[in-house]
């Protein structure tokens, strides 16, 4: 286990957002969290990745309790996490910010990530100059360089072309395969059940660990409260 | 676990726009002296200089949505913050030093 977040709550004002909310992120796997829009997939995550602070809970890093969780702090101990957008910056080109992720952890060239992800050709265009599969395989190439222990990707298919899907899922495997433990949200069912070896069911604001991708297909609840009656995925 | 060594190259471009907002804000206030009473703006100060270099640099990086990406890098705002205000102050430092050399 790298990385987990145990019986997190989280309240914005008056609207209890997570109630005892786990994620657990486990070297070498890709780890699907599912649920609903405010069921608290992101919250969570934000949490355990140090971007926000829970009400309660404990975060724990490699067997350790981090008692004042920061984004900063726990990307030096070996968390990347990837927000819905906005990773990288306009003002800098790809291949300047993919040099600041080797100068700062000398882990893959640059060179080497951008083939990976598939961006070689982009690596002196800025992000508004990408598409958004090229965005997305872009901030990917990123966490390729960085070779975190740890990825926290808040829908990473989100607003992508079924193609591009494809090239995601691939690097989330390919990232897992060299040991990193990967948890990834979204709502596009089938790429992500087709990318994890793990589902989280994320509902009124507590986790249900429902075990692999064919075990989540024939979960009867999950069934029919999220995935619904065409059973999508 | 990865050893984390000090990203220079953040580090730089991050100076080299910490560089440029004091010369800018410099510029501003020194105008803006200009037209104010015989005692100058309030912010015309090397602390207040600082101060207020330090805030519109965090600004710019919320502007930019810049956050996430030296969070990565593992940048706190606060680091951030620092490298703005010590670039201001050594930005008055010779300042000040030009301008009590006769």
């Amino acid at each position: 286990m790298i990385l987990t977040a145990d019986c997190v709550t989280k309240s914005f004002g008056e609207r209890r957002v997570l109630s005892a909310g786990t994620l657990r992120a486990v070297r070498g796997q890709v780890r699907a969290m599912l649920g609903r829009n405010g069921a608290g997939k992101s919250t969570l995550m934000k949490i355990a990745a140090g971007w926000i602070r829970a009400d309660a809970g404990m975060v724990h890093l490699l067997g350790q309790p981090v008692l004042r969780p920061s984004l900063s702090g726990m990307a030096r101990a070996g968390v990347f996490y990837l927000p819905d957008h906005d990773l990288l910056s306009p003002s800098y080109t790809l291949e300047r910010q993919l040099r600041f992720f080797h100068d700062a952890f000398r882990q893959r060239s640059v060179e080497e990530a951008a083939r990976l992800a598939n961006v070689t050709e982009c690596l002196d265009r800025r992000v508004h100059q990408l598409s958004g599969g090229e965005g997305r395989r872009a901030e990917l190439a990123a966490v390729l360089v960085r070779q975190p222990l740890c990825l926290l990707a808040d829908e990473p298919y989100r607003g992508i072309a079924p193609i591009d899907h494809e090239e995601v899922t691939r690097i989330l495997r390919h990232l897992a395969a060299d040991g990193c433990a990967v948890v990834v949200t979204g709502h596009e069912v089938p790429s992500l059940l087709d990318a994890a070896d793990h589902v989280t069911w994320c509902t009124n604001g507590t986790t249900y660990e429902l075990g692999p991708p064919a075990a989540a297909r024939s979960h009867e609840r999950f069934v029919r409260e999220y995935l619904g009656p065409q059973g999508h995925g | 676990m990865t050893v984390h060594t000090i990203p220079a190259a953040s580090v730089r471009a991050l100076a080299l726009r910490a560089a440029i907002l004091w010369v800018l804000v410099r510029l501003l206030v020194g105008a803006a002296g200009t037209f104010a009473d015989e005692g100058g703006t309030s912010l015309d100060s090397p602390i207040g200089i600082i101060l207020l270099c330090c805030a519109l640099g965090l600004v710019d990086i919320r502007r930019r949505h810049e956050r996430a990406l030296w969070a990565n890098l593992g940048i706190s705002l606060a680091v951030i913050g620092s490298l703005f205000a010590f670039v201001a102050a050594t930005g008055e430092g010779v300042l000040a030093m030009i301008r009590i050399t006769p």
